[in-house]
C-alpha cells in the first residue's frame, strides 16, 4: 500500500539510484518505514499549527489580557517564530522518513541511515553473506496495515540488518530468501 | 507624588526594555532558524547524493526556497520591529 509520491515499497525503481551503486547492480526493492508510523509527528504538528487560534480563545476565557499586554509586533513575531520551529520539525520528519531506506539489490543489501543532521551511516552486507532471514510482525499497527521487520542476520561486518516497520515483511523476506538463491546459483 | 512619578517612569522604561529585549530575542531566533535552514539545504544535498530518486530535485529547490523564505522573515520582522 503507497501513498503516491511517497510510497514505502518500490519493486525495481527505474530512476532511483544510491551512492556506491555499480555499474551492473539494479534496485530490486526501495522500502522506507510504513507511512503509518508518520501518524504520530504528524498529528502532533497539525495540533502545533493549530495552537496559535487558540490564544485568542484562551485570553477571552481566562481573561488574562494578553492582547492588552503585549504589542502586536512583538505577538505577530512570536508567532511567525513558532510556525518557522513547527516548519522545520516537519521538514526533518519528512526528510528523515522520505531517505532513510531499506534497499535490496541483486547483489546485496544496504540499510541506509540519516540519524541527525549532516550525519549518515550505511551499513550492507553482500547477498552470499546471508545466514538467516526472519521477519516480525507484532501489534495492531502491524496487522492492520501488514507492517513489521524483517532481520537478516549475515556473516559480514554488520552482522546484523534490520528493516523496521516496512510494509508486506513476509513478502520482502521471500524476495531477500530468492534474490540470496539466484546469487548463490549464479556465483556457483 | 514626584516618587510615584519617578516610579512610574521607571516602570515604562522597564516595559520598553524588557519588549526590546524580546524582540531581540526573536530575531536572533530567527538568524538561529536561517542557519538551520542553510543546514537543511547542505543536508538535503547529502541525502540526495546518497539516495537519488525522481522527486529528488524537487526535494533540493524546496530547500533552497525554505532558505530564501526565511531571510525573507527575518527581513520583514526587522521591519515589522524597528520600522
Amino acid at each position: 500500500m503507497h501513498l503516491g509520491f511517497f510510497p514505502a515499497l518500490l519493486d525495481k525503481p527505474a530512476r532511483v539510484r544510491f551512492v556506491h551503486q555499480e555499474p551492473d547492480e539494479y534496485i530490486e526493492l526501495l522500502l522506507r518505514r510504513h507511512w503509518v508510523t508518520n501518524v504520530r509527528w504528524v498529528l502532533a504538528s497539525a495540533l502545533a499549527l493549530f495552537a496559535p487560534f487558540l490564544l485568542p480563545v484562551i485570553d477571552r476565557v481566562f481573561n488574562v489580557g494578553f492582547s492588552v499586554m503585549v504589542p502586536l509586533e512583538v505577538e505577530t513575531g512570536v508567532i511567525v517564530l513558532w510556525y518557522m520551529f513547527v516548519f522545520a520539525s516537519i521538514i526533518e520528519n519528512i526528510l528523515f522518513w522520505y531517505f532513510n531506506t531499506y534497499i535490496v539489490t541483486n547483489k546485496r543489501l544496504i540499510d541506509v541511515d540519516f540519524r541527525s543532521l549532516l550525519y549518515r551511516d550505511i551499513k550492507e552486507a553482500q547477498l552470499s553473506d546471508i545466514e538467516g532471514i526472519s521477519e516480525q510482525m507484532s501489534g495492531i499497527l502491524g496487522s492492520l496495515f501488514n507492517l513489521g521487520d524483517v532481520i537478516v542476520e549475515t556473516a559480514a561486518k554488520s552482522q546484523r540488518i534490520e528493516f523496521l516497520s516496512v510494509p508486506n515483511p513476509d513478502e520482502v523476506a521471500d524476495r531477500i530468501q530468492d534474490l540470496e538463491g539466484r546469487y548463490k546459483e549464479d556465483v556457483i | 507624588m514626584l516618587f510615584e512619578g519617578s516610579l512610574a517612569t521607571g516602570n515604562i522604561f522597564a516595559l520598553t526594555s524588557f519588549w526590546l529585549v524580546l524582540k531581540i530575542g526573536i530575531l536572533a531566533l530567527g538568524a538561529v532558524y536561517l542557519i538551520f535552514s542553510l543546514i537543511v539545504v547542505r543536508q538535503v544535498s547529502l541525502m540526495v547524493e546518497t539516495v537519488s530518486t525522481e522527486l529528488a530535485p524537487f526535494i533540493r529547490a524546496l530547500s533552497v526556497v525554505n532558505a530564501g523564505l526565511t531571510a525573507g522573515v527575518i527581513i520583514l520582522l526587522v521591519g515589522l520591529f524597528f520600522g
